[in-house]
């Protein structure tokens, strides 16, 4: 029980930081990132062939890893995203434009991981050793990654909610029409809040392959669940997304624990719909 | 000096504005009128650099060209506009709002000051820091985002149709503020429909009539003015 619990704690932690990077780029950059998942599997494939090649611990392939994920999704935002920030009249517009590019930057990037890696499941062994906590045996990799994450998603929140810097962020999060007004370059704010959504990307990619199996083709999956967190929890909400992800992962290993394994993405499902119907506008959203 | 000279403004084939040429000095208070769909608000959007201008326009501020400048570099340049619907970020409190409104460079210096000031003005404010700006009344919204303005420590203050929307007491309130912000020395540049209230305050009015500048005077002048009455019968409180 106290053991399932844990584990479930280390996938919610991993969703919320997955998730709180895809809220990053959909709820201050306005931009429906359907190739998230693809950027989180990159960073593990990347954190794979660092381990394996080169013997580099994933906690120490984070400095590498998160860095390159903060410049390719700043190299994507200047390239693709900022002509159709430009054009587009309305974020509702840019919703529309934006899913379809990143729609086709999804097939780009599982291409040239499928033509790197090939389709197979892959992992390594790292830090597999079990260690007791109050009688429940865990594993020392989920427990790594359930710090990791939970340190790397604290910093961010109180970044955002402490800082002259956050302020700015949440501010166009919440008028990218008034942002102006208080001297906010909106689209300076929009490609840092795209970047460091990468960059979480990336170290959720490197948190997931510390304890994961994962293909070039997971990607679609943590993009949905990602996504299924973000409208949980509340477009824009980071607690919401901190909320949200703890629970999906708790429920995810409860149902494969108790009921059975194949039925988690069913009881994924099943949460989404049921606060959907009873919360539209999610955990923390507020009712417009 | 804030000049504008053939200012024109067009929306696809529509045109808004069309060679509207003004100046403000700072201190000064100017009203501009207008019916609605006049142009007033895409006047105070160009020169915030909102929307685009086209043709020959000139806008400068002490010299220096305006037209073109991104409008988050307008703000920093020293012009604040409150825009119609009061553009405040309704999701923070009102302490966020002011704290925002100081973002611009050239406000961080003074920004204790200019808070103290802000909450001198309107004691309410302070009293509602910790709410969400968009659970408070009407014109306690009109306040924050004034205040917000404020908080850039702006050379100019524009601002569009503040009295939209607000009961009478409200609106008399307002203006009392208005002209205390007035005192400070910032020009003030507003848009209003309450035709009577402004140009009591204002040093000089501009009355603009479908797009194009039809009238400028000294503001008592317009205010004695029989086709003035007339034309915003209507307007007058
Ligand atoms: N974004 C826009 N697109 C198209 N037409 C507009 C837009 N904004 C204003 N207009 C038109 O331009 C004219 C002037 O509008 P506006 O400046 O808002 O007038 P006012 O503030 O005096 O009521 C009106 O005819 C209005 O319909
Ligand atoms: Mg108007």
């Amino acid at each position: 029980m106290f053991e399932h619990l844990i584990n479930g704690l280390v996938l919610g932690g991993t969703y919320a930081l997955v998730a709180m990077g895809l809220t990053l780029q959909y709820g201050i950059a306005r931009i429906m990132n359907l190739s998230f998942g693809d950027t989180v599997i990159a960073a593990a494939f990347a954190a794979y062939v660092l381990f394996t090649a080169l013997g580099l611990s994933p906690l120490l392939s984070l400095l590498i890893v998160v860095p390159a994920g903060f410049a390719f999704s700043y190299g994507i935002f200047s390239l693709i995203m900022r002509p159709l920030v430009r054009r587009s009249a309305n974020s509702e517009a840019l919703e529309v434009d934006s899913i379809l590019a990143t729609f086709g930057l999804l097939f780009v990037i599982q291409g040239v991981l499928l033509v790197l890696f090939g389709g197979n499941f892959t992992s390594y062994s790292y830090l597999n050793v079990p260690v007791d906590i109050l009688g429940a045996v865990v594993a020392l990799n989920r427990l790594s990654a359930l710090i990791l994450a939970a340190v790397l998603g604290g910093a961010l929140v109180l970044l955002l909610m402490r800082t002259r810097w956050g302020l700015r962020m949440r501010a166009v999060a919440i008028s990218a029409s008034s942002a102006p007004l208080v001297g906010i370059n909106v689209i300076q704010t929009s490609r840092m809040a795209f970047a460091i959504g990468g960059a979480l990307a990336a170290s959720g990619g490197v948190v997931i392959s510390m304890y994961q199996t994962f293909t070039v083709t997971s990607g679609v999956v943590f993009t949905m669940k990602a996504l299924i967190v973000v409208i949980m929890g509340g477009k824009g909400s980071l607690p919401g997304a901190l909320a949200a992800g703890l629970i999906l992962g708790l429920v995810e290993t409860f149902v494969a624990a108790y009921i059975d394994p194949g039925l988690t993405l069913a009881s994924t499902y099943l949460i989404f719909l049921a606060l959907l119907l009873l919360r539209p506008s999610g955990l923390f959203g507020k009712a417009s | 000096m804030l000049e504008l000279s053939d200012v024109t403004v067009k929306y696809g084939q529509h045109l808004a504005l069309d060679k509207v040429s003004l100046q403000i000095a700072k201190g000064e208070t100017v009203v501009i009128l207008g019916a609605n769909g006049a142009g007033k608000s895409s006047l105070l959007k160009a020169i915030a650099g909102l929307v685009p201008c086209a043709g020959a326009a000139q806008i400068t501020l002490n010299g220096q060209p305006l037209r073109g400048t991104a409008p988050h570099l307008i703000t920093e340049a020293g012009i604040a506009l409150v825009p119609e619907g009061r553009g405040i970020f309704g999701d923070m409190t009102v302490e966020e709002n002011l704290t925002l409104g100081a973002n611009p460079i050239r406000a961080r210096q003074r920004e204790a000051e200019t808070l103290a000031l802000i909450y001198d003005l309107f004691p309410r404010l302070q009293e509602r820091r910790k709410q969400i700006a968009r659970t408070m009344s009407g014109g306690e919204q009109q306040m924050v985002a004034i205040g917000r303005a404020l908080m850039s420590n702006p050379d100019f203050l524009m601002l569009d149709e503040p009295s939209l929307g607000l009961a009478p007491v409200v609106i008399g309130e307002m203006f009392k503020a208005l002209a205390k912000i007035k005192t400070t020395g910032v020009g003030l540049l507003m848009v209003e429909q309450n035709v009577k209230a402004s140009l009591k305050l204002a040093d000089r009015g501009y009355l603009i009539e479908a797009g194009r500048m039809s009238a400028s005077a000294e503001a008592a002048t317009l205010l004695n003015d029989k086709e003035v009455q007339s034309v915003f019968l209507g307007a007058v409180v």
